[in-house]
């Protein structure tokens, strides 16, 4: 393990990759600050460029753009209550309060320290885990697998939040969310069959030969789909709500406040990353639960302040988001499966480099493995140092009104998949998704499940035909594998305990 | 609650189009394969999420939806038609022109009034773009325009 570690910080080290790091911080930064572009449109933008670069550099790229990206996504929020990435929505419960009462450059500060301090926490973590998750991960069989995928498009399904407008029972929600599950599976079949060469619902389209690409997928639902919902909102197309007309405020923390953030930022940073790990739960549900961990923790006094300013609300779930990215890498680089949609579009990215995630990489590719996790350490001290001198600066962008941010956010998205493909069949299918994914939003359907179903189909299908094959053509290895049966039995779990919690509160 | 309605049956005929085109796939596998097939996944695809469909249908009345807000559909509208002659457009007069032409429009669409901001913020951007995918990350796109122009 330190030989790994070793090749992996000189890996690191180079000139090239310590400018990855900060690159990729300052542009993801930058990126997630822009609402509608969150991780997965920042990363998927910067697919075409790491192919410059060989797969290492490119991976760091990638990490820095993660990192940047949710930090980017916590200063919208903070500023003009405007979540650049669905895990800072809990941000903006207590940083918008603290902005609009002049006090944005605390809780900016605040954002960035525990972001920084559940960040280096997990990586932390990672170090420790990864290694022996990875010697778990050897015994696991395509029976396994196919379960493992189960759990993930279960979980993610089981933990999406409906939109604002949607009211409804738990078990409402969780079927819509199975449909995009099925809906993303359905899409993930397009193409040639992988076992036997036949094309599937190609329609004797040529383009549609390969597929469908994920870099499409997952800029209509994103961000195409998020500026389109932009321009539905009355104020979504003038200009910004501006701040206390004094301005951010000052940067700098008082003793006693950082007293009362440390161990939120300890507690929230550990329950972050073990929920990370968990593949579909992610850095969206680990801020809510962190939130809600910290406001029944408090005290009453202190608990009263939740939703209005209080540092505590500020400081959980910036944690908890953070970690839960480091967190979200346990499983992709220990088992090939993706933990978020983040590391779903990261696994895309492996597979085009010719890197296969999973148990041998470890083994086989020991400098990828470690550079990508000790990048994390690099990429929080980078964020801290680079970006909070530069929050006032990059602030002014979101200043920007909606009718020219909008149509620049869109034409980013069309150009990253036309340069790709260089193929107008493409364009129109993103289109066609993207007014899709709006309809769909409206109606209160989550696309996170559609995502991860489209990178876990192929997997899914896989590793399901394998599994028959191997046990000639019957199931009998849900119950005669106890992995892949304790896995199917949990994600029957995740499905019916909330529905019953429910009940029962009702 | 139509909406709703409309959705729910929209999903139910797609999940039973898609079942019908999966089982008339042209399946050439060999006897020692196995039941599994190219379609097999996808008719249990189709299976399913017909019956979550019917779940949604059978669920859109009983659904509660709080007052829905007056949307205007105007700007997403003629964003929408923008980015669709940007895709038709760009093979044929080019990355420059399509851009520019593609960002005013929208900037206009989304309510700007002002020809002398939009058009010069048009060109800035399409012009930047073309100079950072070309000269910094060296992907060449074709472009009609800058042919005739002597320019690539």
């Amino acid at each position: 393990m330190f030989d790994g570690i070793l090749q992996g910080l000189e890996t690191v080290a180079q000139p090239m990759n310590l400018a990855m790091v900060a690159l990729g911080c300052v542009a993801g930064t930058f990126i997630g600050m822009l609402p509608g572009l969150g991780p997965i449109s920042a990363i998927s933008l910067m697919i075409p460029v790491t192919y410059a670069f060989d797969p290492a550099s490119g991976l760091i790229l990638m990490a820095g753009v993660y990192y940047g990206a949710v930090f980017g996504g916590s200063t919208s929020s903070i500023l003009i209550n405007a979540p650049g990435v669905a895990s800072t929505v809990a941000t903006s419960f207590d940083g918008y309060p603290l902005a609009r009462r002049g006090e944005a450059g605390k809780a900016l500060a605040v954002a960035a320290y525990s972001s920084f301090a559940g960040g280096t926490l997990a990586a932390l973590l990672l170090l420790v885990a990864a290694p022996p998750l990875a010697a778990v991960a050897l015994g696991f069989r395509s029976p396994d697998y196919f379960a493992l995928t189960v759990l993930g498009l279960t979980a993610v399904a089981a933990f999406s939040t409906p939109g604002k407008e949607e009211e409804g029972t738990r078990g409402q929600h969780l079927v819509r969310a199975l449909m995009m599950t099925v809906v993303g599976l359905m899409l993930a079949t397009v193409g040639q069959d992988v076992a036997s060469d036949i094309p599937r619902f190609t329609f004797g389209s040529i383009a549609l030969l390969d597929g469908i690409s994920f870099l499409l997928v997952a800029m209509a639902t994103f961000a195409l789909s998020e500026a389109l919902v932009s321009t539905l909102r009355r104020d979504g197309l003038s200009a910004p709500a501006t701040t206390s007309s004094s301005g951010i405020g000052s940067l700098k923390l008082k003793r006693e406040e950082v007293r009362e953030i440390t161990p939120t930022i300890v507690r929230s940073s550990v329950l972050g990353f073990f929920v990370g790990v968990l593949p579909g739960a992610g850095a969206t549900i680990s801020s809510f639960l962190a939130y809600a961990m910290e406001r029944s923790l408090a005290p009453k006094a202190a608990r009263r302040l939740f939703g209005h300013g209080s540092l505590r609300g500020l400081s959980a779930p910036e944690a908890a988001n953070n970690a839960a990215c480091s967190g979200s890498f346990v499983p992709l680089l220990t088992l090939g499966i993706p933990g978020s949609g983040t590391t779903a579009v990261m696994l895309a990215a492996m597979v085009s480099y010719g890197i296969r995630p999973g148990p041998r990489l470890l083994v086989d590719q020991p400098e990828i493995f470690w550079s990508v996790i000790l990048s994390m350490y690099l990429g929080n001290v980078v964020l801290l140092l680079l970006n909070l001198p530069l929050i006032p600066y990059l602030a002014r962008i979101l200043m920007i009104p909606g009718r020219f941010l909008v149509p620049l956010i869109c034409y980013f998205s069309l150009i990253g998949v036309y340069a790709l493909s260089f193929n107008t069949t493409d364009l129109l299918l993103m289109i066609a998704i993207a007014l899709a994914a709006l309809i769909l939003r409206r109606q209160g359907f989550p696309m996170p499940p559609l995502v991860l179903a489209f990178v876990l189909g192929p997997l899914m299908e896989e590793n399901l035909r394998r599994s028959l094959v191997l046990y000639d053509g019957s199931l009998n290895f849900v119950w005669q594998r106890p992995l892949t049966g304790l896995l199917l039995t949990l994600a029957v779990l995740v499905l019916v305990i909330p529905l019953i919690r429910e009940r029962i509160a009702r | 609650m139509a909406s709703s309605r409309l959705t729910a049956a929209a999903l139910l005929a797609l999940s039973i189009g898609y079942g019908v085109v999966a089982w008339n796939l042209e399946e050439d596998i060999p006897s020692t394969a196995g039941s599994w097939g190219p379609r097999t996944f996808p008719i249990l695809l189709a299976a399913f999420g017909a019956l979550l469909a019917l779940l949604l249908l059978w669920e859109a009345p009983r659904r509660r939806r709080s007052k829905p807000t007056e949307v205007d559909w105007r700007p997403a509208a003629g964003l929408l038609g923008w980015m669709i002659l940007y895709a038709l457009g760009i093979s044929w007069i080019g990355l420059l022109a399509a851009t520019t032409l593609f960002l005013a429009g929208a900037f206009f669409a989304l309510g700007e009034r002002r020809p002398l901001v939009a058009v010069p913020v048009a060109l800035i951007v399409a012009g930047g773009f073309e100079l950072i995918l070309s000269r910094a990350l060296g992907l060449w796109i074709d472009d009609p325009l800058l042919r005739l122009l002597g320019l690539q």
